[in-house]
């Protein structure tokens, strides 16, 4: 008997979509601060109170949502993540792959670059799971490359979900 | 004289400093915050308990900008990361303590320019692995 796939023509055409975003203001220092506070780190060239030009730790770029004006989704989800409809659960982070090309400095006016690359269904210990990797090119306003980030999202089906230790 | 990061001189197999933090639930929501990412599954115990999960789990990028600090720290000025490729292995939950450690496994020398292969990994005070992977770093 054919197993049964997740994988509807609406998923499937996710491959190789491409969308482009924009930061919806520059990078300040306060977005920096901020950043650096939240994870508790302590070096002084995150918060530069001198001349206000911190440097941004490297992940930075990666891990801050650029777009101010976004759309949360129902749980608190910014809307210009993939998504998967039902039966799939929510998204959980299966792992990363970040280059770092140049820092990110105050005055940035990051433009970003999504492009689904795999779409992969696989049998895990507690069911279906489906793996969805996309590469988010970080440019800024002359057009030079910060960092691209290889990202893949799973999602589990619904009536299998269970999480844990 | 090209200035050498501090470690330039690591040899392989050589351990890279630890670092270690608890990651309180009000760090999960002022990481939210700081990321502009307020999705409950990262700060909202009732919401995940409601999706299946333990509790809150910590958001997956903190790994990487947690295994990302372990790096710049220890290599130091002038070395600046390359890349970082981590897979996450398990969830972390408010109060955990996630260590990350590292070791250096190779070296690659161009001209003045050293390149420093590390494996890095996070663990949890139980020493149970969160996420494991791998990094250069570019120690001139």
């Amino acid at each position: 008997m054919e197993k049964k796939s997740y994988i509807t023509p609406e998923i499937q055409a996710l491959l190789g979509q491409e969308t482009h975003f924009q930061a919806t203001e520059a990078v300040d220092a306060g977005k920096i601060r901020r950043f650096a506070k939240s994870l508790g780190f302590e070096d002084s060239r995150y918060y530069d109170l001198e001349n206000h030009q911190p440097i941004a730790p490297p992940t930075f770029v990666f891990s801050v949502n650029h777009d101010s004006l976004v759309a949360m989704d129902g749980s608190g989800r910014p809307a210009n993540r993939l998504n998967l409809p039902s039966p799939f659960g929510p998204a959980m982070r299966g792992g990363n792959r970040y280059q770092f090309f140049q820092p990110v400095r105050t005055g940035d006016h990051i433009r970003i670059q999504r492009k689904v690359t795999g779409l992969e269904e696989k049998e895990g210990k507690t069911g279906t799971l489906l793996f969805l990797t996309y590469d988010l090119t970080y440019k800024n306003q002359k057009g030079e490359l910060l960092g691209i980030n290889t990202e893949t999202l799973i999602f589990r089906v619904l009536q299998d979900q269970k999480g844990g230790r | 004289m090209t200035a050498k990061g501090k470690n330039a001189k690591a040899l392989e197999g050589q351990a890279i400093l630890p670092f270690r933090i608890q990651v309180s639930k009000l760090r999960m929501m002022m990481y939210a915050a700081a990321t502009w990412n307020p999705y409950q599954l990262h700060w909202d115990s009732d919401y995940s308990k409601t999706h299946g999960f333990l509790d809150a789990n910590v958001a997956g990028p903190m790994f990487g900008d947690y295994l990302a600090e372990m790096l710049v720290r220890w290599a130091g000025d002038p070395a600046r990361l390359k890349s970082l490729e981590y897979t996450n292995r398990a969830m972390a939950f408010p109060e955990d303590t996630l260590i990350c450690k590292g070791k250096v496994e190779g070296k690659f020398i161009e001209g003045d320019r050293t390149d420093l292969r590390c494996r890095v990994w996070v663990e949890n005070q139980e020493g149970k692995t969160l996420a494991e992977g791998e990094a250069v770093l570019i120690s001139f």
